[in-house]
């Protein structure tokens, strides 16, 4: 199957460069410290952030004394995938995805904030259309800004993938990455241009590599913009409720 | 147990000494370590030895059912297990983070490059396949496991051959080795898992880090890479940030090294296949008695140094007349030169320490104005145990003449523990008839001895006065049989009536002083704990 086609649209009708269309909401529960929905395309991923909070079970051994300890679990729904699976939360897959997005969050997180302390973050996948991994770590991204934990920046991540082996694709879909596309995973802090994870998986030749870390870091950047827009969005809306934010001519809060 | 952390002291130097473009075990940045392939008697048995760390690959085969998204294509499943030997804080049971990492990134490396066949592994579409299972077990950790399990998985598969099989309609014939030969997986490419630890942003980037390296720095890039310089799966580690640029000048690094390590792979993989065909005998055991995968017998300290410049330094000291170090390894941990005859002053695994005993020793020869003139080697043991008997006899009558005055000063001085490798039976016996002496128990000196412990003597500490007189006064051996398994703990007073059976021989002076130094030596030894590397050596040398 062809990535790309001959008029250079994707399988599913985006352009190489075009990412698919990204829906959040903050704050949708109201027991968590912090929550978020993302949608990135047909990918759903819900998000909470409990704490931080006083280090609990095995935890209080790990936890160091300088620093939050974060912990991140990673689960998909039974539901989420064509095939209704049960996924035990042990297995390999997901583990590797819980590590993954700690390094990524602690990346961002001032954890040096929070000493002594725990954070959670759990994540669930409510549907599984490619891009999980970014999916998971945008919405956790969303979840810590709704908690209000002290963050260097946002953490973001996006993955890209090359087709016809040389364009680049950026935010590949499920379709795209079974038909035999190889896919690399960025986590960046995009202001800086920081670099917190990379993943890659599959086949390309290394002098591909720049080309397709580019995409992906400037999918970073795009993706940044949006989630950056919501929380505005989000913090305006709750502060209008409030009260907050509104002047009167001389400048005093009402 | 949690895995014991690097003091920040260590970690500062380290980091300093990169700064300087310096490692610490001497490499250059680009430098890996030693890679050392074996192979086992059965096919697909791989043991790679990375530096120091050791790992242990087996690929085994089973018949299978293909999945039905897939029915043609076989499977190929890798499973990587810490083993509890390998480190402190590696339990057995659930796998570890690491653990869970390093699989995913073998996993990659190995099925998501297709670099399997998996088509070939098909029996029967949508009925039988053949199913490789990669069981890689770590042995040592001494940083970059990743890497070494890597070459060791692929080797593996490269010299797996699973059994020949033919259909017959219904039936599936497994055929035995010997009634037909076995197949070779086939393999499209050959991608391996590069590690680099990034220090100070990617100002310093040091491939094959060992373990404190691992520790120190600010993330881990492991790339999987093939002789083509095609990536194979990439994994940045590490909890700090890193810029691309960086990464991208350590894939380009990846690509030169992955050429060179797959050749390594493919020439030893043909010469087993040629051990193999002229029906030589090959396996792990044969590696075991060549020395050739013994953990650490080869080198005491992971320092590289210039042994050009010891040499000079040795020869300096030779040209002062004050020298008696003449024991010297090679790589192999086999001896390559000893005797007086040759003038080097330190093992060459082990410069400056052995430099600066070696001073050591010579204020202490100047001061008796005696030089020793012996090898200390432990060829030599069985000659160095007649001394030592003769010893004894000379010994008999100081302690006689000293017991009373010394018992004060030894029993409040610390239990003593010497060690010697070997003992002639007629020792043993003498030993017993110690025991028995009254005069001698007061002042006992506990021994513990392990079988084969440390019998290296090179390090002579400077003796202090005391220490001295009472050495005079006080011959204490505590000998233990090597042959014996186990370990034997022993009490023994000071030497004083060896048999009078005994063969006496004109006893030098020289001897004298010799064994006042060996027994000061193991006295230094156990007061300052004991080298670890020693015991090992000394195994490696006189086990085969």
């Amino acid at each position: 199957m062809e990535l790309l086609s001959d008029q250079g649209l994707r399988l599913d009708g985006r352009r190489p460069e075009e990412l698919r269309n990204i829906r959040c909401k903050l704050g949708v529960f109201s027991q968590a410290d912090g929550s978020a929905y993302l949608e990135q395309g047909n990918t759903k991923v819900l998000a909470t952030v409990y704490g931080p909070h006083q280090p609990r079970g095995q935890s209080r051994n790990k936890a160091p004394h300088d620093q939050v300890f974060v912990n991140c679990q990673y689960s998909m729904a039974v539901f989420s995938t064509g095939e209704r699976k049960r996924r035990p939360r042990g297995d390999r897959k997901s583990q590797e995805m819980s590590i993954h997005l700690r390094q990524a969050l602690v990346a961002a997180i001032r954890t040096e904030l929070y000493p002594r302390s725990q954070l959670d973050i759990f994540v669930e996948v409510l549907q599984a259309d490619g891009g999980n991994y970014c999916a998971c770590v945008n919405a956790a991204t969303l979840a810590l800004v709704d908690a209000g934990v002290g963050m260097r920046e946002y953490a973001v991540a996006c993955s890209a993938s090359l087709a016809n082996g040389e364009v680049a694709l950026v935010d590949v879909s499920h379709l795209e990455e079974s038909s035999g596309g190889s896919n690399l995973t960025v986590a960046t802090l995009p202001v800086s241009g920081q670099v917190a994870l990379m993943e890659m998986s599959q086949r390309f030749h290394s002098d591909h590599l720049p080309k397709v870390l580019e995409r992906a870091i400037e999918g970073c950047k795009d993706i940044h913009q949006i989630l950056d827009g919501a929380v505005r969005k989000h913090v305006e809306e709750t502060g209008r409720a409030s009260g907050w934010g509104q002047v009167d001519r001389a400048g005093i809060a009402l | 147990m949690k895995e014991a952390p690097y003091s920040n002291i260590e970690k500062n130097f380290l980091k300093k000494a990169l700064g300087e473009k310096k490692r610490l075990d001497g490499r250059q940045f680009d430098e890996r370590r030693n890679l050392k392939i074996n192979f086992g008697k059965e096919y697909g048995c791989c043991h790679v030895a990375l530096g120091d760390t050791r790992v242990l690959a087996q690929i085994s085969s089973e018949i299978q059912q293909p999945k039905s998204t897939r029915p043609n294509e076989g499977h190929i499943y890798v499973n990587v297990e810490f083993s509890p030997m390998s480190a402190e804080h590696v339990e057995p049971g659930k796998p570890s983070e690491d653990c869970v990492v390093v699989n995913r990134v073998l996993e990659k490396c190995l099925r998501e490059s297709k670099c399997v066949d998996l088509e070939s592994l098909c029996i029967i579409a949508d009925e039988k396949v053949w199913t490789l299972r990669v069981d890689i077990t770590v042995l040592n950790m001494e940083g970059n496991i990743i890497e070494c399990s890597s070459i060791a998985a692929l080797a593996a598969l490269a010299h797996y051959r699973r059994p020949d099989v033919t259909s017959t309609g219904e039936r599936i014939i497994v055929h035995d080795y010997s009634e037909k030969e076995p197949i070779q997986t086939s393999l499209h490419h050959y991608p391996i898992c590069l590690t680099y630890a990034i220090f100070n942003k990617g100002k310093q980037i040091v491939a094959d880090p060992t373990l404190i390296e691992e520790q120190t720095a600010e993330a881990s890039l492991s790339v999987g890479m093939n002789a083509y310089r095609e990536l194979c799966g990439l994994h940045l580690g590490g909890l700090a940030l890193s810029d691309h640029t960086s990464i991208l000048k350590v894939v380009q690094k990846a690509g030169i090294a992955a050429a060179d390590i797959v050749q390594t792979i493919k020439k030893s993989l043909a010469e087993d296949e040629e051990a193999r065909s002229k029906n030589e005998v090959v396996g792990l055991s044969v590696c075991i008695r060549a020395g050739r995968i013994t953990t650490l017998c080869d080198q005491r300290m992971k320092v590289k140094v210039n042994s050009q410049s010891i040499q000079a330094a040795a020869e300096k000291l030779v040209a002062q007349n004050r020298v008696n170090k003449h024991t010297k390894w090679d790589d192999e941990g086999n001896e390559t030169e000893s005797g007086p005859s040759n003038k080097i002053i330190v093992n060459l695994g082990d410069c400056s320490a052995e430099l600066q005993d070696a001073s050591d020793q010579e204020m202490e020869e100047s001061s008796d104005g005696e030089e020793a003139d012996e090898d200390d080697d432990e060829d030599d043991d069985m000659e160095a145990e007649e001394n030592k008997a003769e010893e004894q006899e000379d010994n008999v009558e100081e302690p006689k003449k000293d017991t009373n005055d010394d018992e004060d000063d030894d029993s409040e001085e610390e239990p003593v523990v010497l060690e010697q490798p070997k003992i002639s039976p007629k020792k043993e016996f003498n030993k017993k008839k110690d025991k028995k002496n009254k005069s001698a128990k007061k002042t006992a000196h506990q021994a513990s001895m392990e079988a084969g412990s440390d019998d290296e003597l090179q390090v002579v500490q400077e003796l202090t006065k005391e220490e001295k007189d009472r050495m005079k006064k006080v011959e204490t051996l505590v000998l233990d049989d090597s042959e014996e398994e186990g370990t034997t703990t022993l009490t023994a007073g000071e030497m004083e009536v060896p048999s009078k059976k005994q063969i006496s021989t004109p006893r030098s002076k020289q001897q004298r002083k010799r064994k006042k130094n060996q027994n000061q030596n193991q006295n230094q030894n156990r007061k300052n704990g004991q080298k670890p590397g020693g015991a090992r050596q000394w195994y490696a040398q006189n086990a085969w």
